[in-house]
């Protein structure tokens, strides 16, 4: 199929928001998005037009529950623990104290005498999500931010000819962090003093798609793809 | 007296739990009734609505006037999640009768400060009754069920070929009234 065909590519958005597009072709459709402005300009349209359908559903009261859980979810509230009364099996450990005496012994020496190769500790920065609001990437940065990881939470396929570009922004113009070294849905990124200035005041992270090896103009150039608020 | 989402947005998008509160308190009842329209059962109706909360609380930055309205912008968060969900159950669930929907669709008086938000519905709908009823039954269960044209031949017990033309041609329709 000649996907530059217009009229080929006006009834591929239009089924594309409907939902009648499916399968390997949607997610044809959905890699070719990611390449080409005019398609997303079309499948915008066509959301635009299609959205006031939900618009006129009677509005249905929502169980408490619902807030309830987004909340928990979200870490507003901490659910309360029931008081646990001691489960069986402390009760047998400390009465056998021998054998928590050898378990503890077996930590020692896992600890202090074999010490396997340090594993670098990361801790959340950011989740990425695109302008649907669909969160893909969770972003980890590692003690003295000079290495960012990112696991992708849903998949994500990138052109042999294009790279994903990471971008901080503080109050001004993005700057960039690097192209996203990118390896079975987890990428990667080791920083510059330079860049690891830019992570530590940028508010936003973005990535964008670019030409392999990334954009040579300082800017994006292709589109952005995935954008999140920084955690303070 | 409703907030205007788009300013709830805005100020969620800076972390304002408040602003957070009032968008899902305003929002949620029409978004619930869209999940039971799609997803036709009340806990994966409630586990999408959950999920879309919680995306659009880490994500609300995304959002900007200029990507249509604030109601569109959660509708379409709200219609995606509940999509996945129906892609990923085993048989997929349709239990849906043709007509149903028609039953959901509102016909009570919208409060004022609602009409300008729904003035695109209206018309949308003023168009609909412009399509035959199989191009309109067929647009109308493949937006609310996600479903292909293969699933939709089965549901309307007609040929692949002329399901795929009631859809194409329920568009053009649907499009050109729009645009007048």
């Amino acid at each position: 199929m000649n996907y530059q065909h217009p009229e080929l590519q006006k009834r591929l958005a239009a089924e594309y928001v409907l939902g009648s597009l499916q399968g390997k072709a949607r997610l044809r459709f959905e890699r070719l998005m990611v390449e080409q402005p005019s398609l997303r300009r079309l499948v915008f349209a066509w959301e635009q037009r299609l959205a006031p359908l939900s618009n006129q559903l009677k509005p249905v009261p929502v169980p408490p529950a619902v807030w309830q859980g987004i909340r928990q979810r979200l870490g507003f509230i901490v659910v309360e623990q029931k008081p646990v009364s001691k489960p069986f099996w402390l009760t047998w450990m400390w009465g056998g104290s021998l054998l928590a005496s050898a378990v503890a012994g077996v930590l020692v020496w896992n600890t202090l005498i074999y010490q396997p190769d340090v594993i670098p500790s990361y801790t959340d920065l950011a989740v990425l999500s695109t302008d649907k609001a669909e969160p893909t990437w969770i972003v980890r940065v590692n003690a003295d931010s000079s290495a960012l990881q990112l696991s992708s939470l849903q998949q994500v396929s990138v052109a042999s000819d294009r790279d994903l570009e990471l971008w901080a922004i503080a109050d001004g113009a993005p700057e960039s962090l690097g192209v996203i070294k990118l390896s079975q849905g987890q990428g990667s990124l080791t920083f510059t003093a330079q860049q690891r200035q830019r992570l530590r005041s940028g508010k936003v992270l973005a990535i964008s798609i670019e030409p392999k090896g990334g954009s040579t103009t300082g800017s994006p150039t292709g589109a952005v793809l995935f954008t999140g608020k920084v955690r303070v | 007296m409703a907030e205007d989402m788009a300013v709830l947005i805005y100020r969620t998008a800076l972390g304002d739990q408040r602003a957070f509160d009032s968008l899902y308190h305003q929002s949620s009842p029409k978004l619930y009734a869209l999940a039971l329209m799609v997803v036709k059962r009340k806990d994966l109706a409630e586990e999408a609505l959950q999920d879309a909360f919680v995306s659009i609380w880490h994500s609300a930055q995304s959002y900007s006037e200029d990507k249509g309205t604030a109601q569109t912008w959660l509708n379409t968060i709200v219609r995606n999640r509940c999509l996945d969900k129906l892609r990923r159950q085993p048989k997929g669930i349709s239990e849906l009768s043709p007509i149903e929907w028609e039953n959901l669709i509102a016909d009570t008086p919208e409060p004022l400060d609602e009409v300008m938000a729904d003035a695109d519905a209206k018309r949308l709908h003023g168009c609909l009754e412009h399509l035959d009823d199989k191009q309109r039954q067929s647009v109308m269960l493949a937006y609310f069920q996600g479903l292909s044209h293969s699933q939709l031949a089965t549901q309307l017990s007609a040929p692949l070929g002329t399901v795929k033309a009631w859809v194409r041609r329920g568009l053009d329709k649907l499009k050109g009234c729009l645009q007048l």
